[in-house]
């Protein structure tokens, strides 16, 4: 039933249909926190995998809710919500998403070092009353190596700089060998050169890891560094296809000025 | 009475149990300040009062005392945990309305029982039986030699029960304080945990309560893993110094006790006092060391 319904009537978008391969699949999903208040109005979306999709917005949108809706944190109100075929919870239990939470300032005091943080990715892999096989511990080496940071590996998290930290949280993320790899506002707190490494960064591990990558944010040079696909959620899907042809000026001209209304290709102004 | 006693057959077994309930008291701890759930213990453990009222109402004495004490302490945890979950109430409100919920209920069924004496159906709730008159001193502060040479092997194997918990879910438990939400994604079922730290945190004051008393053992329950933290960045380390700290509270404020002034001073006190200046010195050791890097 899902796939005559497109997000936009006037807009075809080959994304808003459903196919067997996609990884994530959002079915006319509403929520709401309080009765009678959407945070969420009938949402469908279709991620294939292997895409990288970004969705923007302005603050109180709904986009950290669509995503903890896809992290099986939230269950929708009404509508489906399934992750390579599986509900999120049990995605979750089967350590098939990676979640890199938005930077939040890591309690200083709190005696984990770097290594330490990043096994915590395999965790739910290894399973409760078992210590970690050689093959996880490995998967959590690789994961510093690949983000450039396995010299920090015996340091206090803490010590570390904001975008050493996301770098950290990122390899926490691929040491659970994800298939779908979850961004909160990744680009939040760092500067500029620090954005360019990450987008360098993200692209390096999509081809390294042949992940499906889902990135929140209300900053659109996070979203254009590193997407295929870009999505605009405000309470509804507004946008939803490859960003092609779009700049980052007119993307950046079009946040400052409304995004929630605006299409942003095919019937644009 | 000297020092000597303080080691002898009737002294000894406290101790060894006062020692056992230490241990598991500070790996706790560390847990305990690193999820920041110290302010659900202080609301636990008020929940003690009450189960010491519905004890003495039940005329309930021995081990049905102290397991009408531990249900009511888990039936406020598993309170206090469902009503911090929901987005309702803030979980500091929920906690402060229950301590003192808990602590009218506590005094009224201890007051009503002596009027509900005469009553028919009172006697056939207690089947006859009347609990003496509940001292609130001792709850309050404890007395280590109320331990009977029996809760000896419980306190030994409650505390092998929580260290072994810890050490099985080491890896879990560390994340879930770390970060709750990116745990629960990672696979980590934190509700579970959640009350299990709870269940654990209730059984440990119900045992501590006859060593401490109910106040006193937050002291347990946070200062070794405050202090230890100040200490040391490594979490290893931090455990290892929580149980050494609280080790050296323990057993420092029992021979204070027995040997200081005959055995005139009761020991809960004087065990918090030198938890209370070892968390300062760690204060102390750790403004030196952060002013040397």
């Amino acid at each position: 039933m899902a796939e005559k319904h497109c997000c936009q009537q006037d807009h075809h978008s080959e994304l808003a249909q459903h196919h067997s391969g996609d990884a994530v699949c959002v079915d006319h999903v509403s929520f709401s926190y309080v009765p009678g208040v959407r945070i969420l109005e009938s949402v469908t979306m279709h991620i294939p995998r292997g895409t990288r999709l970004g969705i923007v917005g302005p603050n109180g949108g709904g986009k950290s809710t669509l995503l903890k809706l896809i992290l099986g944190l939230l269950r929708p109100g009404e509508g489906r919500i399934s992750v390579f075929g599986r509900t999120p919870h049990q995605a979750c239990a089967a350590s098939m998403i990676g979640y890199v939470p938005q930077r939040h300032d890591v309690e200083i005091a709190f005696p984990l070092s770097v290594a330490q943080v990043v096994r915590q990715g395999i965790v739910g892999r290894t399973g409760m009353f078992r210590r970690a096989g050689a093959d996880d511990r490995r998967a959590a080496a690789e994961a510093l190596e690949q983000v450039g940071i396995a010299d920090l590996a015996a340091k206090p998290v803490g010590d570390l700089s904001g975008g050493q930290q996301q770098r950290v949280f990122l390899a926490r993320a691929l040491a659970a060998r994800p298939r779908l790899l979850v961004l909160d506002e990744p680009l939040v707190g760092i500067d500029e050169v620090g954005q360019a490494k990450f987008a360098r960064l993200m692209d390096a591990v999509h081809r390294t890891y042949e992940l499906t990558v889902l990135i929140v944010s209300h900053d659109l040079r996070a979203i254009v560094a590193g997407c295929d696909q870009v999505a605009c959620l405000n309470r509804r899907l507004h946008f939803h296809d490859a960003p092609a042809g779009l700049t980052r000026e007119v993307l950046a001209e079009v946040f400052n000025h409304n995004l929630a209304g605006v299409a942003l290709q095919g019937e644009g102004p | 009475m000297t020092i000597r006693d303080a080691f002898g057959p009737d002294f000894l077994p406290p101790l060894l149990a006062g020692m056992a309930l230490t241990a598991a008291c500070a790996l706790l701890s560390v847990v305990i300040v690193l999820k920041r759930l110290a302010f659900i213990g202080q609301g636990i453990t008020h929940a003690g009062f009450g189960g010491v009222g519905l004890a003495a109402f039940l005329a309930a004495t021995g081990w049905w005392r102290d397991l009408a004490i531990f249900l009511f302490c888990i039936g406020t945890a598993v309170v206090i945990a469902v009503l911090g979950r929901s987005r309702k109430v803030m979980i500091d409100t929920a906690i402060g309305i229950l301590l003192v919920a808990a602590m009218g209920v506590g005094f009224l069924l201890d007051q009503m029982r002596i009027h509900l004496r005469g009553e028919e159906w009172y006697r056939a709730l207690t089947a006859g039986r009347v609990a003496p008159p509940t001292q609130w001193d001792a709850v309050l502060f404890g007395n280590i030699l109320y331990l009977r040479s029996e809760d000896v092997w419980l306190a030994v194997g409650c505390a092998a029960v929580v260290a072994l918990t810890l050490a099985l879910l080491y890896k879990e438990i560390v994340f879930f304080a770390f970060d709750e939400t990116v745990s629960r994604v990672f696979g980590v079922r934190t509700g579970l945990l959640h009350y299990l730290l709870l269940i654990m945190i209730a059984a440990i004051i119900v045992l501590c309560m006859k060593l401490l008393g109910l106040i006193l053992v937050n002291a347990l329950l946070i200062i070794p893993g405050a202090a230890a933290l100040l200490v040391s960045r490594r979490l290893s380390t931090v455990l290892i110094a929580s149980v050494i700290l609280g080790e050296v509270g323990m057993v420092g404020g029992y021979l204070a006790a027995f040997g200081v002034w005959g055995g005139r001073l009761p020991v809960g006190p004087i065990v918090v006092l030198i938890l209370a200046l070892l968390f300062a010195a760690s204060i102390v050791l750790n403004r030196l060391r952060s002013a040397r890097t």
